[in-house]
């Protein structure tokens, strides 16, 4: 068994520090497809459906509340509009992340 | 001014919901909260309800679908509306008030154009607002105050109709209407005693009309053609959800412009062959435009049309005519740019939705000018497939803006509306341009930030000009308002950050916050100064609108009591000759000296004598009629339609004598007794 060098001991600790950014960001930001109630793999038919259906609750003239409507609708942008594009690569670099994080502890196996 | 935002909005939020909750629940409790949909054209208005969960178009009092959005003074000082307001148009020009809707919530430098083709007096105020002088009263009105005028009679009528006091109303105004020219719609609403409970668009109207009982999910495009302006709304309408994807248009086209172009080909010619320009003439021009209208409905059906105007003016050689005759084909020439128009926002519409032609499931034609073959025809070439006609283009919009009623009263559940902001909101800065915070086409409700910096060293204040338009310099936008950012520490130019947000309620109305992101100050508006009256300004009309309303109805109840209190003279008088004899004398000259009494009563033109008179004279007669019962050997034919004739007044004994004459037993009450004899 190898014994990790003073290096890798900084990089762990950098890692760390990202890995509690990561989890804070990611707790801040809700996962539009979440709001929406659809997998990420969602067709644009499904997401559609979704946001209507969502739209006939929480809309101010059905009950609803402006500011939950303005955050539905951005979900919705986001999901199918262009900030789409935003948003994966923020989730792929979370990913990416993650997948780090798997390579640094099998690293101390 | 400094109230914190935190602060303001769950109060507003609280009030929203309360009063969602009341009207909801008195909907349930007596039906009493009727929610109309108006449709306030420029041409012609119309109201719908919803009856039996369907929405329904209301008839005027004098039984028409749609209603002239006319006001018009008489010599007298009379107030007119609607077609009895238009039919005396021609011997009244200068009076009588018509496309209003073209100068509402409009500046005087934006009118330009319409000031001339209009009979009317057109003037700027001291704020430069557009003012329509009335000569026969001596009065200047707002557009406002004539639109309300309209809403006043349509709410009346609807109530008369309904059966119930109407003073909720959605009304819808064209898709392309500006947050002023909104605004002002809504003012016009409140002057005349209506609770306005949402703006909307007339193409978004007409596809809830459309789309309310239609379960598939399509992709529409509405192309509303009106009396003065033209919408174009491109929809997505299916699961209870019509969504508004694009919107654009045309302020300044419409149906008017059709016709003006008949009147300028008239005049001209007329003006060649006898030199006299009849657009001088206002009566002569009214007749021409009430000509050219009545020829452009024609040439819809036909190929060709007559204008026939005889004696339209006089010369020294003596009177002169129009007597011609105009082809579809030469109309589709003199309006071939008006119609090639139309194409643009078609295009701006789609290229918004990023649609192609063929994801268009239906095209929808509304609004009067749609009939118009050239326009169906223009249509098809840009669509490419036969437009849908299933919709009545006149009533369809009132019918929608019934539903979105329905959904604000909470009787449509399984509906929302999802409507847009058809222009670009933004602000000005550095070099005169704007800076775009909401985009044209954004779902409301909705609320967009962005920051900004001061312009130069040391700046302590930022002047924030809200603008609403598609142009890049300022000067070319409409101006909504203007507020001051002050007390930003002194700083080097670009260092300061002031975050500017925009929020657009489901109403559509505007809130502008600006705040100082270093010391946190921050001061906002509500943009309501886009009106172009101010609330006190509103005020009063309404309160001079309630005072006209209710002197009308003095004038009102006076010609009906002189009317009743002839009739009861005459009836009375007539029933003492048929009778004659068989009254007895003292009773006769009881009658005849409350006759004489109601005689001078209407001779000296009183109301209030005249309805006592009528009363004293009712007691009379009922007491003749009595005594005509207890003579001996009065038949049951005389008793019978005098007992319940009696309480109705002199139309009772009046039919006493007939039934006793012709001895036929055909009273209310004889079934019953006679039937089984005759069988």
């Amino acid at each position: 068994v190898k014994r990790p060098s003073s290096l890798s001991l900084l990089l762990w600790c950098f890692l760390w520090l990202l890995f509690s950014c990561g989890v804070l960001f990611a707790a801040a930001l809700v996962d539009p497809w979440a709001m929406l109630g659809v997998d990420k793999d969602a067709t644009l038919p499904e997401i559609k459906r979704a946001f209507k259906a969502k739209a006939l609750q929480v809309h101010p003239d059905k009950g609803g509340t402006e500011e939950e409507f303005v955050n539905l609708r951005a979900a919705y942008d986001t999901v199918t509009g262009h900030d789409a594009e935003t948003w994966r690569r923020q989730t792929q670099a979370e990913q990416e992340q993650d997948s780090t994080f798997d390579d640094f502890f099998s690293y101390f196996d | 001014m400094m109230k914190s935002r935190i602060q303001s909005m769950p109060r507003a939020r609280t009030a929203h919901a309360g009063a969602r909750f009341s009207s909801r629940r008195s909907s349930v409790r007596a039906r009493a909260e009727k929610v109309v949909g108006i449709d306030l054209g420029t041409t012609n208005s119309a109201v719908a309800a919803m009856e039996g969960g369907k929405p329904t178009i209301v008839t005027n009092a004098e039984g028409q679908r749609t209603t002239p959005s006319v006001v018009a003074y008489s010599k007298t000082g009379d107030q007119l509306v609607g077609q009895i307001a238009k039919r005396q148009a021609v011997v009244n020009p200068e009076n009588t008030f018509f496309s209003v809707k073209r100068f509402i919530g409009r500046r005087m430098e934006e009118v330009t154009s319409e000031c001339t083709q209009v009979p009317y007096t057109v003037v700027r105020d001291a704020n430069g607002n557009v003012k329509i002088q009335c000569s026969n009263i001596d009065k200047e009105f707002a557009a406002e105050e004539i639109s309300a005028q309209v809403l006043r009679k349509l709410c009346e009528d609807a109530g008369k109709f309904l059966g119930e006091k109407v003073d909720k109303a959605v009304i819808t105004v064209p898709a392309y209407f500006n947050d002023s020219q909104r605004q002002a719609t809504k003012d016009a609403g409140k002057i005349a005693g209506i609770e306005v409970l949402r703006i909307i668009n007339e193409p978004t109207a007409a596809s809830l009309a459309y789309g309310f009982e239609k379960g598939s999910n399509e992709t529409i495009l509405v192309f509303d053609l009106g009396g003065g302006t033209f919408d174009v709304s491109v929809l997505e309408v299916g699961d209870g959800v019509f969504e508004v994807l694009s919107t654009s248009g045309d302020t300044h086209l419409g149906g008017d412009d059709f016709d003006k172009r008949i009147v300028d080909f008239l005049a001209d010619d007329f003006k060649s062959a006898e030199g006299i320009d009849l657009r001088t003439d206002k009566q002569a021009l009214q007749r021409l435009m009430e000509a050219a209208e009545k020829t452009k409905q024609e040439l819809s059906s036909t190929t060709q049309s007559s204008v026939s105007l005889p004696f339209i003016t006089a010369t020294a050689d003596g009177p002169k005519h129009i007597d011609t005759t105009i082809t579809r084909q030469k109309f589709e020439e003199l309006c071939a740019d008006l119609i090639d128009r139309c194409r643009i926002p078609v295009e701006s519409a789609l290229s918004d939705a990023k649609l192609s032609l063929n994801e268009i499931n239906e095209v929808i034609l509304v609004g009067g000018s749609t009939r118009i073959p050239a326009v169906q025809a223009l249509v098809r070439s840009l669509t490419g497939r036969d437009p849908n006609v299933t919709v009545n283009p006149d009533e369809v919009v009132a019918l929608g803006a019934a539903v979105q009623g329905g959904v604000l009263a909470g009787e449509v559940s399984d509906i929302v509306l999802l409507d847009v902001t058809p222009l670009s909101l933004g602000l000005e800065t550095l070099g005169g341009v704007m800076t775009k915070i909401i985009p044209r086409n954004t779902t409301l409700p909705t609320s967009k930030s962005e920051v900004f910096s001061t312009a130069a060293d040391g700046q302590t204040s930022v002047e924030i000009n809200v603008l609403q338009g598609e142009r890049e310099m300022v000067t070319d936008n409409k101006s909504l308002g203007n507020f001051r950012l002050d007390g930003i520490p002194p700083a080097p130019r670009g260092v300061p950050q002031v975050e500017v947000k925009f929020d657009i309620d489901a109403n559509g109305i505007l809130s502008v916050t600006a705040s100082d992101k270093g010391t946190g100050k921050q001061t906002d508006i509500k943009i309501t100064g886009a009106s172009t009256l101010s609330d006190n300004e509103v005020e009063s009309m309404m309160k001079d609108a309630e005072a006209n309303a209710d002197a009308d109805k003095e004038k009102r109840d006076a010609i009906d009591t002189k009317n009743s209190a002839d009739s009861m003279l005459y009836q009375t008088k007539k029933q003492l000759t048929e009778l004659g004899d068989k009254i007895p004398e003292d009773v006769k000259s009881k009658v005849e000296a409350k006759l004489g009494e109601l005689e001078e009563a209407i001779n000296s033109d009183n109301t209030e004598k005249m309805k006592a008179a009528q009363e004293a004279l009712q007691q009379e007669v009922m007491a003749m009629g009595q005594s005509m019962y207890q003579q001996p050997g009065a038949d049951a034919g005389a008793a019978g339609p005098g007992g319940p004739g009696g309480p109705e007044g002199p139309g009772g004994p009046g039919a006493g004598p007939s039934g006793a004459a012709d001895d036929v037993i055909d009273a209310d009450f004889s079934p019953s007794e006679d039937k089984p004899k005759d069988k």
